[in-house]
Protein backbone atom coordinates (compact mmCIF):
# COMPACT_ATOMS: atom_id res chain seq x y z
CA UNK A 1 0.00 0.00 0.00
CA UNK A 2 1.39 3.35 -0.97
CA UNK A 3 0.65 5.14 2.16
CA UNK A 4 1.35 9.01 -0.29
CA UNK A 5 -1.80 7.87 -2.38
CA UNK A 6 -4.07 5.12 -0.69
CA UNK A 7 -5.46 4.18 2.33
CA UNK A 8 -6.81 0.63 4.50
CA UNK A 9 -10.51 0.13 4.60
CA UNK A 10 -11.38 -2.52 7.15
CA UNK A 11 -14.70 -4.46 7.71
CA UNK A 12 -14.88 -6.80 11.14
CA UNK A 13 -17.90 -9.63 10.86
CA UNK A 14 -19.10 -11.66 13.16
CA UNK A 15 -20.71 -15.18 12.45
CA UNK A 16 -22.80 -17.32 13.65
CA UNK A 17 -20.96 -20.45 13.57
CA UNK A 18 -17.06 -21.28 12.72
CA UNK A 19 -17.67 -21.20 8.58
CA UNK A 20 -17.26 -18.51 6.03
CA UNK A 21 -19.84 -19.67 4.68
CA UNK A 22 -22.57 -18.58 7.77
CA UNK A 23 -25.02 -15.63 8.19
CA UNK A 24 -23.40 -12.46 9.40
CA UNK A 25 -24.65 -11.29 12.82
CA UNK A 26 -22.39 -8.27 13.41
CA UNK A 27 -20.00 -6.01 11.89
CA UNK A 28 -18.42 -2.68 12.07
CA UNK A 29 -16.34 -0.84 9.45
CA UNK A 30 -13.54 1.25 9.42
CA UNK A 31 -11.79 3.60 6.87
CA UNK A 32 -8.31 5.34 6.75
CA UNK A 33 -9.72 8.09 4.82
CA UNK A 34 -12.14 9.20 7.66
CA UNK A 35 -11.98 8.06 11.16
CA UNK A 36 -15.81 8.88 11.89
CA UNK A 37 -16.91 6.17 8.79
CA UNK A 38 -19.72 3.78 8.91
CA UNK A 39 -21.20 1.31 7.27
CA UNK A 40 -25.20 1.21 9.01
CA UNK A 41 -26.07 -1.37 6.55
CA UNK A 42 -24.18 -3.98 4.92
CA UNK A 43 -24.90 -5.82 1.61
CA UNK A 44 -23.30 -8.98 2.51
CA UNK A 45 -25.51 -12.01 4.28
CA UNK A 46 -22.53 -14.29 4.65
CA UNK A 47 -19.12 -14.21 5.09
CA UNK A 48 -17.87 -15.48 1.30
CA UNK A 49 -20.34 -12.67 0.68
CA UNK A 50 -17.98 -10.16 1.60
CA UNK A 51 -15.24 -12.05 -0.25
CA UNK A 52 -17.14 -12.22 -3.07
CA UNK A 53 -17.01 -8.63 -3.03
CA UNK A 54 -13.23 -7.86 -3.43
CA UNK A 55 -12.61 -7.93 0.15
CA UNK A 56 -9.08 -9.87 1.22
CA UNK A 57 -9.36 -11.84 4.56
CA UNK A 58 -6.38 -11.02 6.67
CA UNK A 59 -7.48 -12.53 9.68
CA UNK A 60 -10.21 -14.84 11.45
CA UNK A 61 -10.59 -16.17 15.07
CA UNK A 62 -9.29 -18.99 16.09
CA UNK A 63 -11.29 -22.26 16.82
CA UNK A 64 -10.47 -23.28 20.60
CA UNK A 65 -12.07 -25.63 22.57
CA UNK A 66 -13.98 -24.42 25.91
CA UNK A 67 -12.41 -24.97 28.92
CA UNK A 68 -12.81 -27.64 31.95
CA UNK A 69 -15.70 -26.13 33.91
CA UNK A 70 -16.78 -23.39 31.85
CA UNK A 71 -18.07 -25.43 28.81
CA UNK A 72 -21.15 -23.59 29.04
CA UNK A 73 -20.15 -20.04 29.74
CA UNK A 74 -20.49 -17.95 26.70
CA UNK A 75 -19.62 -14.17 26.13
CA UNK A 76 -17.52 -12.37 23.30
CA UNK A 77 -18.78 -13.37 19.61
CA UNK A 78 -16.88 -16.41 18.88
CA UNK A 79 -16.07 -16.08 14.99
CA UNK A 80 -14.93 -13.34 14.07
CA UNK A 81 -13.39 -12.54 10.55
CA UNK A 82 -11.05 -9.66 9.60
CA UNK A 83 -10.97 -7.92 5.84
CA UNK A 84 -9.62 -5.65 4.36
CA UNK A 85 -9.32 -3.57 0.96
CA UNK A 86 -7.13 -0.61 -0.35
CA UNK A 87 -8.78 2.44 -1.60
CA UNK A 88 -7.86 5.34 -3.26
CA UNK A 89 -7.03 8.43 -0.44
CA UNK A 90 -9.39 11.22 -0.29
CA UNK A 91 -9.73 14.66 0.42
CA UNK A 92 -11.95 15.04 3.29
CA UNK A 93 -14.59 16.49 1.39
CA UNK A 94 -14.98 13.76 -1.08
CA UNK A 95 -16.12 11.41 1.64
CA UNK B 1 -46.92 -12.49 23.52
CA UNK B 2 -46.14 -10.68 27.29
CA UNK B 3 -49.29 -10.59 28.96
CA UNK B 4 -49.10 -7.56 31.45
CA UNK B 5 -51.53 -6.18 33.78
CA UNK B 6 -50.52 -2.88 34.72
CA UNK B 7 -53.06 -2.67 37.33
CA UNK B 8 -51.32 -5.94 38.96
CA UNK B 9 -49.23 -5.33 42.28
CA UNK B 10 -46.91 -7.33 41.06
CA UNK B 11 -45.13 -8.99 37.73
CA UNK B 12 -46.59 -11.54 35.46
CA UNK B 13 -45.06 -15.02 34.70
CA UNK B 14 -44.86 -14.32 31.30
CA UNK B 15 -43.26 -11.05 31.89
CA UNK B 16 -40.75 -12.65 34.41
CA UNK B 17 -39.90 -15.71 31.67
CA UNK B 18 -39.15 -12.60 28.96
CA UNK B 19 -37.09 -11.18 31.17
CA UNK B 20 -35.00 -13.88 31.69
CA UNK B 21 -34.86 -14.91 28.11
CA UNK B 22 -34.69 -11.09 26.73
CA UNK B 23 -32.84 -9.25 29.20
CA UNK B 24 -35.20 -6.91 29.31
CA UNK B 25 -38.81 -5.26 29.68
CA UNK B 26 -40.56 -2.02 28.14
CA UNK B 27 -43.02 0.05 29.44
CA UNK B 28 -43.50 2.70 27.57
CA UNK B 29 -46.02 5.92 28.55
CA UNK B 30 -46.49 5.10 32.42
CA UNK B 31 -45.79 7.67 34.36
CA UNK B 32 -48.12 11.01 33.62
CA UNK B 33 -46.83 14.25 32.13
CA UNK B 34 -47.27 16.53 35.43
CA UNK B 35 -45.16 14.12 37.07
CA UNK B 36 -42.42 14.28 34.23
CA UNK B 37 -42.14 17.94 34.14
CA UNK B 38 -41.59 18.30 37.48
CA UNK B 39 -38.56 15.19 37.30
CA UNK B 40 -37.23 16.53 34.27
CA UNK B 41 -36.41 19.45 36.62
CA UNK B 42 -35.06 17.48 39.48
CA UNK B 43 -32.57 15.88 37.37
CA UNK B 44 -31.29 19.78 36.27
CA UNK B 45 -31.06 20.60 39.67
CA UNK B 46 -29.35 17.07 39.90
CA UNK B 47 -27.16 17.66 36.84
CA UNK B 48 -26.06 20.95 38.04
CA UNK B 49 -25.40 20.17 41.51
CA UNK B 50 -23.16 16.56 41.00
CA UNK B 51 -20.76 16.22 43.21
CA UNK B 52 -21.79 18.41 45.29
CA UNK B 53 -23.17 18.54 49.01
CA UNK B 54 -26.11 20.35 47.72
CA UNK B 55 -27.30 17.31 45.66
CA UNK B 56 -30.75 17.14 46.47
CA UNK B 57 -31.74 13.63 48.02
CA UNK B 58 -28.60 12.52 46.92
CA UNK B 59 -28.58 8.75 48.43
CA UNK B 60 -25.92 6.25 49.90
CA UNK B 61 -24.60 2.83 47.95
CA UNK B 62 -26.36 0.84 50.39
CA UNK B 63 -29.47 2.57 51.56
CA UNK B 64 -32.68 0.51 51.73
CA UNK B 65 -34.21 1.19 48.31
CA UNK B 66 -37.83 2.15 50.13
CA UNK B 67 -36.09 5.31 51.28
CA UNK B 68 -34.72 6.29 48.40
CA UNK B 69 -35.75 9.91 47.59
CA UNK B 70 -38.24 11.07 49.65
CA UNK B 71 -41.17 13.53 49.78
CA UNK B 72 -41.46 15.82 48.03
CA UNK B 73 -39.03 14.35 45.32
CA UNK B 74 -40.06 14.36 42.17
CA UNK B 75 -37.91 11.29 41.32
CA UNK B 76 -38.87 9.61 44.30
CA UNK B 77 -42.52 9.70 43.12
CA UNK B 78 -41.49 8.54 39.89
CA UNK B 79 -40.05 5.37 42.00
CA UNK B 80 -42.93 4.73 44.29
CA UNK B 81 -45.49 4.71 41.31
CA UNK B 82 -46.97 1.31 41.30
CA UNK B 83 -45.69 0.59 37.86
CA UNK B 84 -42.14 0.45 38.89
CA UNK B 85 -42.79 -0.84 42.16
CA UNK B 86 -44.14 -4.01 40.81
CA UNK B 87 -40.61 -4.34 38.90
CA UNK B 88 -38.72 -3.86 41.91
CA UNK B 89 -40.73 -6.08 43.99
CA UNK B 90 -40.80 -8.80 41.42
CA UNK B 91 -37.19 -8.68 40.33
CA UNK B 92 -34.88 -7.64 43.35
CA UNK B 93 -38.02 -7.49 46.14
CA UNK B 94 -39.04 -4.80 47.99
CA UNK B 95 -35.84 -5.01 49.94
CA UNK B 96 -33.34 -4.10 47.43
CA UNK B 97 -31.07 -1.51 48.16
CA UNK B 98 -29.15 1.45 46.54
CA UNK B 99 -26.58 0.74 44.10
CA UNK B 100 -25.80 3.71 42.00
CA UNK B 101 -28.12 5.94 39.99
CA UNK B 102 -26.93 9.06 37.17
CA UNK B 103 -28.67 11.09 35.37
CA UNK B 104 -27.57 11.31 31.41
CA UNK B 105 -28.09 14.20 29.31
CA UNK B 106 -27.45 14.12 25.35
CA UNK B 107 -27.31 17.44 24.19
CA UNK B 108 -28.91 18.48 20.70
CA UNK B 109 -26.81 17.16 17.78
CA UNK B 110 -24.27 15.03 19.90
CA UNK B 111 -22.27 13.10 17.93
CA UNK B 112 -20.78 11.10 20.88
CA UNK B 113 -21.58 7.30 20.60
CA UNK B 114 -20.44 5.18 23.19
CA UNK B 115 -18.84 2.07 22.66
CA UNK B 116 -21.43 -1.00 23.70
CA UNK B 117 -20.40 -2.59 27.19
CA UNK B 118 -22.32 -4.28 29.95
CA UNK B 119 -22.12 -2.09 32.97
CA UNK B 120 -19.38 -2.63 36.03
CA UNK B 121 -17.57 -5.42 35.69
CA UNK B 122 -17.34 -9.33 34.30
CA UNK B 123 -20.45 -10.92 36.87
CA UNK B 124 -19.90 -15.05 37.10
CA UNK B 125 -23.36 -14.90 39.92
CA UNK B 126 -27.07 -16.36 38.94
CA UNK B 127 -28.29 -14.01 41.59
CA UNK B 128 -28.54 -10.31 39.49
CA UNK B 129 -29.27 -6.61 39.81
CA UNK B 130 -31.50 -4.33 38.24
CA UNK B 131 -31.13 -0.94 36.44
CA UNK B 132 -34.35 1.04 35.87
CA UNK B 133 -34.08 3.75 32.86
CA UNK B 134 -36.74 6.17 33.01
CA UNK B 135 -37.63 8.74 29.58
CA UNK B 136 -39.26 11.87 30.91
CA UNK B 137 -39.92 13.11 27.75
CA UNK B 138 -40.58 11.40 24.36
CA UNK B 139 -37.47 10.08 23.02
CA UNK B 140 -38.42 10.27 18.75
CA UNK B 141 -36.92 7.42 16.49
CA UNK B 142 -33.41 7.98 16.63
CA UNK B 143 -33.41 10.55 18.67
CA UNK B 144 -30.78 9.55 21.37
CA UNK B 145 -32.48 6.72 23.20
CA UNK B 146 -30.82 4.29 24.50
CA UNK B 147 -28.87 1.16 22.44
CA UNK B 148 -29.26 -1.89 23.76
CA UNK B 149 -28.72 -5.32 22.46
CA UNK B 150 -31.53 -7.88 23.63
CA UNK B 151 -30.17 -11.24 24.50
CA UNK B 152 -26.81 -10.51 25.77
CA UNK B 153 -27.69 -10.21 29.43
CA UNK B 154 -26.17 -13.75 30.49
CA UNK B 155 -23.14 -13.60 28.52
CA UNK B 156 -19.77 -13.41 31.01
CA UNK B 157 -17.90 -10.37 29.30
CA UNK B 158 -16.36 -7.21 31.24
CA UNK B 159 -17.22 -3.66 30.39
CA UNK B 160 -16.19 -2.75 27.08
CA UNK B 161 -14.70 -5.74 26.01
CA UNK B 162 -18.04 -5.75 23.53
CA UNK B 163 -16.74 -2.30 22.11
CA UNK B 164 -15.70 -3.51 18.72
CA UNK B 165 -19.23 -4.16 18.06
CA UNK B 166 -20.68 -1.58 16.16
CA UNK B 167 -23.54 -2.91 14.42
CA UNK B 168 -25.30 -6.13 15.67
CA UNK B 169 -28.46 -7.63 13.73
CA UNK B 170 -31.20 -7.03 16.32
CA UNK B 171 -29.84 -4.33 18.57
CA UNK B 172 -32.60 -1.93 19.35
CA UNK B 173 -32.28 1.80 19.97
CA UNK B 174 -35.06 3.30 22.80
CA UNK B 175 -37.91 5.55 21.19
CA UNK B 176 -41.11 6.07 22.92
CA UNK B 177 -43.80 8.31 24.53
CA UNK B 178 -42.61 10.23 27.74
CA UNK B 179 -42.89 8.83 30.76
CA UNK B 180 -41.44 5.77 29.58
CA UNK B 181 -39.36 2.84 32.09
CA UNK B 182 -37.70 -0.03 31.11
CA UNK B 183 -36.10 -2.36 33.61
CA UNK B 184 -32.33 -4.31 32.25
CA UNK B 185 -30.98 -7.09 33.78
CA UNK B 186 -27.24 -6.04 35.07
CA UNK B 187 -25.75 -7.75 32.32
CA UNK B 188 -27.50 -6.50 29.31
CA UNK B 189 -25.18 -4.82 26.72
CA UNK B 190 -26.17 -1.36 25.55
CA UNK B 191 -24.41 2.50 25.17
CA UNK B 192 -25.63 5.75 24.80
CA UNK B 193 -26.66 6.57 21.14
CA UNK B 194 -25.66 10.13 19.29
CA UNK B 195 -28.22 12.44 19.42
CA UNK B 196 -29.23 14.24 15.58
CA UNK B 197 -31.94 16.07 16.78
CA UNK B 198 -32.57 19.75 17.80
CA UNK B 199 -33.90 18.19 21.19
CA UNK B 200 -31.86 17.16 24.23
CA UNK B 201 -32.77 13.88 25.81
CA UNK B 202 -32.93 12.96 29.34
CA UNK B 203 -32.25 9.97 30.92
CA UNK B 204 -32.35 8.93 34.71
CA UNK B 205 -30.87 5.59 35.55
CA UNK B 206 -30.87 3.23 38.48
CA UNK B 207 -29.41 0.23 39.68
CA UNK B 208 -30.79 -1.92 42.75
CA UNK B 209 -28.90 -4.98 43.83
CA UNK B 210 -31.10 -7.42 45.77
CA UNK B 211 -30.79 -8.83 49.53
CA UNK B 212 -32.69 -11.93 49.72
CA UNK B 213 -32.84 -14.87 46.85
CA UNK B 214 -34.82 -13.81 44.02
CA UNK B 215 -37.56 -16.82 44.59
CA UNK B 216 -40.84 -16.26 42.96
CA UNK B 217 -41.16 -13.06 44.17
CA UNK B 218 -43.52 -12.16 41.41
CA UNK B 219 -47.33 -12.80 41.00
CA UNK B 220 -46.91 -16.56 41.13
CA UNK B 221 -50.60 -17.55 40.87
CA UNK B 222 -50.30 -18.72 37.02
CA UNK B 223 -46.89 -20.26 37.53
CA UNK B 224 -47.87 -23.79 38.29
CA UNK B 225 -50.17 -23.73 34.92
CA UNK B 226 -47.39 -21.80 32.56
CA UNK B 227 -44.67 -24.00 34.01
CA UNK B 228 -43.68 -26.35 31.60
CA UNK B 229 -42.89 -29.85 32.73
CA UNK B 230 -38.91 -30.72 32.99
CA UNK B 231 -38.84 -33.11 30.08
CA UNK B 232 -40.44 -30.09 27.77
CA UNK B 233 -38.36 -31.01 24.70
CA UNK B 234 -38.60 -29.08 21.25
CA UNK B 235 -36.99 -32.47 19.86
CA UNK B 236 -39.13 -34.34 21.17
CA UNK B 237 -43.04 -33.30 22.87
CA UNK B 238 -43.29 -29.89 23.93
CA UNK B 239 -45.74 -27.22 25.36
CA UNK B 240 -46.46 -24.67 22.62
CA UNK B 241 -48.50 -22.69 24.83
CA UNK B 242 -45.91 -22.91 27.81
CA UNK B 243 -43.96 -20.87 29.45
CA UNK B 244 -40.79 -22.33 27.49
CA UNK B 245 -41.67 -21.04 24.41
CA UNK B 246 -41.10 -17.64 25.93
CA UNK B 247 -38.06 -18.83 27.62
CA UNK B 248 -36.85 -20.23 23.96
CA UNK B 249 -37.00 -16.61 22.58
CA UNK B 250 -34.41 -16.46 19.63
CA UNK B 251 -32.66 -13.23 18.99
CA UNK B 252 -31.56 -12.18 14.98
CA UNK B 253 -28.24 -12.26 16.15
CA UNK B 254 -28.19 -16.34 17.58
CA UNK B 255 -26.81 -18.59 15.58
CA UNK B 256 -27.61 -22.29 16.78
CA UNK B 257 -24.46 -22.50 18.97
CA UNK B 258 -25.27 -19.70 20.85
CA UNK B 259 -28.95 -20.38 21.17
CA UNK B 260 -28.14 -23.12 22.92
CA UNK B 261 -26.16 -22.14 25.40
CA UNK B 262 -28.43 -19.74 26.17
CA UNK B 263 -31.55 -22.04 26.82
CA UNK B 264 -28.72 -23.92 29.43
CA UNK B 265 -28.21 -20.36 31.14
CA UNK B 266 -31.66 -19.42 30.70
CA UNK B 267 -32.83 -22.77 32.12
CA UNK B 268 -30.20 -22.68 35.09
CA UNK B 269 -31.80 -18.85 35.94
CA UNK B 270 -35.32 -19.73 35.63
CA UNK B 271 -33.96 -22.81 38.12
CA UNK B 272 -33.24 -19.81 40.84
CA UNK B 273 -36.06 -17.52 40.17
CA UNK B 274 -38.31 -20.68 40.48
CA UNK B 275 -37.02 -22.51 43.04
CA UNK B 276 -36.94 -25.53 40.49
CA UNK B 277 -34.41 -27.51 40.99
CA UNK B 278 -35.39 -29.83 38.22
CA UNK B 279 -36.37 -27.26 35.20
CA UNK B 280 -35.07 -27.45 32.57
CA UNK B 281 -35.47 -26.69 28.30
CA UNK B 282 -35.16 -29.23 25.43
CA UNK B 283 -33.37 -31.70 28.17
CA UNK B 284 -29.85 -30.19 28.09
CA UNK B 285 -28.96 -30.07 31.69
CA UNK B 286 -30.87 -33.90 32.58
CA UNK B 287 -29.01 -35.59 29.67
CA UNK B 288 -25.53 -34.23 31.27
CA UNK B 289 -26.93 -34.66 34.60
CA UNK B 290 -28.01 -37.70 34.92
CA UNK B 291 -25.29 -39.23 32.52
CA UNK B 292 -22.68 -37.91 35.15
CA UNK B 293 -24.50 -39.59 38.12
CA UNK B 294 -23.56 -43.34 36.09
CA UNK B 295 -19.48 -42.55 36.28
CA UNK B 296 -19.27 -41.19 39.49
CA UNK B 297 -19.91 -37.70 38.76
CA UNK B 298 -16.73 -37.67 36.91
CA UNK B 299 -16.54 -36.90 32.82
Amino acid sequence: MNPETERQQLLFVWTEDSSLQSRIIGWSFHDGNDPDADAAELPHARGVDVLADGWRLIQSSQLVNRPAGDEYVHGVFEFEWLFERVVHLREPHHR
Amino acid sequence: MITVDPTGRLLTTSEMATFVARGFLEYPGVVPADLNAAAIDECDRILATWGTPERPFAPNSGDPWTQLYPAPSALGAVLRRPEVTRIVDSLVGPDARFDHDFVHLRPPHDPTLQRLHADAVIDPNTAFDIQIFYFPHEVRPGGGGTGFVPGTHLRRVHETQVGRYRHVRGERQWEGPAGSVLVFHHGLWHRGMPNPGHERRLMYKIRLNPTRPQVRLWDTGDLEAALNRPDDHIFARFDPAGIGMTLRTREAWMGEQDHRLELIARARLWRYLTGSADYDLDWYHTRVEGRAALAGGGP
